[in-house]
């Protein structure tokens, strides 16, 4: 599934990270809500990723923590801001964007104007950060 | 420290990869999309296993080339996803799996961010990645070069002037990056002479225009250019060796 493979990217970056001499203490996912990754999923996921990276090559980290961010949009022809419960997102569009957020702007447009020349500003997928 | 987390999955989803095939062209209506489809049918049908992405995120048509209904396929998913298979040892991923056939309009870092995350979650099967490019110097083109050093880019020209003007361009970037070019081909050429003085290179393969050719028939596709792509499929079967 999807959130498997977000996992192994955050897996396999914090990896790449220990093995290259850096202390990693914590690691924090975001995960935005455009995407809509299933957290439950994903915190499964990624918690069977690392600890066989503790057991198999003995790298380990303190911890991670997920937290969420809600989506926000910027128009870019009439400089409008809006969230995603302006649009409610239809069933059948849904899984297009959970695999490719840039999808958005295929379906949805600027809910003032009607321009399909927005941003993404906040919540768009997966990021990492780490301490 | 905030990281894109996709870098290291994209390089290990591209390691399997033998040879990137960035196929380029210095301006639209070259028939770029043609070439790219055409080369992909015929290495997929001497049995090198082949992929094609379709890296033109705003105005996708590979599919429609190949013969792929985007409103009935999609990439299925299995930890991650795993690309359209179009016939034995061929491949196709791309956006318009995703905006189905719909206008995608995106400025320049979302489109970096659209091929990170195609990249990251898309499990190849082949040896071969052809890779349809939006035309000129695009950010799309210049990431997957980023991202996918060593490929070998088939650059696809006109033999009109202006062509040539803007091919030349291309090549002189790619030669100062120190990217590989696999070779020029003039498509829709009569004559190559023309080609061959302003470039100073010969191209591996001269393909006149076709108007027999028609969108989403493989067949006559394969028809149509196994005489005339042997220089390419050559030089890809040598960077396979
Ligand atoms: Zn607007």
């Amino acid at each position: 599934m999807h959130e498997w493979a977000l996992a192994e990217a955050v897996a396999r970056t914090v990896e790449e990270l220990v093995l290259s001499g850096r202390d990693v203490k914590h690691v924090e996912v975001v995960l935005g809500e455009l995407q809509a990754v299933d957290e439950e999923v994903f915190r499964v996921a990624l918690e069977e990723l690392l600890s066989s990276l503790r057991a198999e090559k003995g790298v380990s980290v303190g911890g991670f923590t997920i937290t969420r961010e809600k989506a926000l949009f910027k128009c870019n022809v009439c400089g409008h801001t809006w969230s995603l419960d302006e649009w409610g997102v239809a069933e059948e569009f849904r899984e297009a964007i959970h695999f490719v957020p840039e999808a958005v702007h295929s379906y949805y447009s600027c809910p003032k104007c009607g321009s399909r020349d927005f941003e993404i500003v906040k919540g768009r997928g997966v990021q990492v950060r780490v301490r | 420290m905030e990281l894109d987390f996709r870098a290291p999955l994209i390089r290990e989803r591209l390691s399997s990869i033998k040879l990137v095939v960035p196929v380029a062209s210095p301006k639209g209506g070259v028939g770029k999309t043609t070439i790219a489809s055409a080369l992909s049918v015929l290495l997929a049908r001497s049995g090198v296993k082949t992929g094609v992405l379709d890296l033109d995120f705003t105005n996708p048509t590979t599919h429609i080339m190949l013969g792929v209904d985007t409103a009935s396929a999609m990439p299925e998913e299995e930890k991650g996803v795993l690309p359209v298979r179009v016939e034995e040892n061929l491949e196709l991923m791309g956006l318009a799996f995703y905006t189905r056939d719909r206008p995608l309009p995106l400025r320049g870092h979302s489109v970096v961010d659209a091929l990170r995350e195609v990249l990251a979650i898309t499990r190849w099967s082949s040896t071969v990645l052809v890779v349809d490019s939006p035309p000129g110097l695009s950010d799309a083109l210049l990431e997957m070069l980023r991202l996918a050093r060593g490929s070998r880019v088939l650059v696809v020209s006109a033999c009109d002037k202006l062509s040539l003007v803007s091919t030349k361009r291309i090549l002189e970037f790619l030669e100062h990056e120190g990217v590989a070019v696999l070779g020029v081909v003039a498509n829709m050429c009569k004559d190559c002479r023309g080609l061959e003085e302003a470039l100073g290179v010969k191209p591996l393969d001269c393909v006149p225009r076709f108007e027999q050719l028609r969108e989403g028939d493989r067949d006559r596709l394969a028809e149509l250019f196994s005489g005339t792509l042997a220089g390419v499929l050559g030089r890809v079967r040598e960077a396979l060796d």
